[in-house]
């Protein structure tokens, strides 16, 4: 079950457009149709109560927190990432290379280690998660030149630490080391 | 016993590996997700990995099930 919402500008007049599938009405269950005022005649069946209650929590956090405190806090690990990677011997990272031209995502390759094996071993040896292969976006993988081995990929966010940075740098860093 | 110790059984879809893993630990039989390995697919999903040892009684297992497999392959 998923969150989804519409956004209704004035200029629009909601009667003209038609849902794909309508009902059941949520609220007057005597009709068939849906009723003709909003919000009513947009919300179809069951909302997703406990989605959307945690959807709120989660935007009131971001707000309480600040977009730019939490961009601030993932470039300031995103550089501590790319740095660290990249000098590891036999470590190849990919990308802009500059925390501040890119989003907290890292792609980096293990020379002589495909990535679906490296991901494996940081789950498996080191209790790190990451994204191993070509992430649903090949073309952005050819556009690499990381086309069709992929990458492995690690995803830094508002709740990462740098302590966490440096231990998956030590993972990697020994993963590197084994493969050479 | 030959030098590999697992079993891979690529699948067609991340539902059917979950499904599969679901099969497999009520049937008593120890399997992990893992990603498919590069040198099988380039596809970035997971797969079943297995002792090979126990692969025809997984088979079995998921046949029973329909859980549908794509290959079957040494690690």
């Amino acid at each position: 079950m998923g969150t989804g919402g519409l956004i209704v500008g004035e200029r629009v007049d909601e009667t003209q457009f038609e849902p794909q599938v309508r009902g059941g009405t949520g609220s007057h269950s005597e009709h068939e149709r849906q009723p003709d005022f909003l919000p009513d005649m947009r919300e179809s069946g069951t909302p997703n109560v406990v989605g959307m209650a945690g959807l709120q929590v989660d935007v009131r956090w971001v707000l309480e927190r600040g977009v730019e405190a939490i961009r601030a806090h993932e470039v300031t690990l995103t550089h501590a990432l790319i740095e660290g990677l990249r000098v590891i011997p036999g470590v190849a990272v990919y990308g802009a290379l500059d925390a501040e031209l890119q989003t907290a995502t890292v792609s980096f390759n293990i020379e002589n280690m495909p990535p679906s094996e490296a991901g494996l071993r940081l789950d498996d040896e080191y209790g790190i998660m990451c994204r191993v292969g070509l992430h649903c976006a090949p073309a952005a993988h050819r556009t690499l030149g990381t086309f069709p081995v992929g990458t492995v990929r690690f995803g830094l966010g508002a709740f990462s630490t740098l302590g966490e940075v440096e231990t998956a740098l030590g993972a990697v860093r020994q993963l590197a080391q084994e493969a050479r | 016993m030959s030098g590999s110790q697992y079993a891979v059984f690529l699948v067609y879809s991340t539902s059917y590996a979950l499904r599969a893993e679901k099969v497999l630990q009520k049937a008593g039989i120890a399997c992990k997700l893992i990603p498919v390995p590069r040198h099988l697919s380039s596809d970035c999903g997971v797969c079943i990995r297995i002792d090979q040892a126990d692969q025809e009684t997984a088979l079995q297992a998921l046949e029973a099930a329909r859980v549908q497999i794509e290959g079957v392959h040494e690690l």
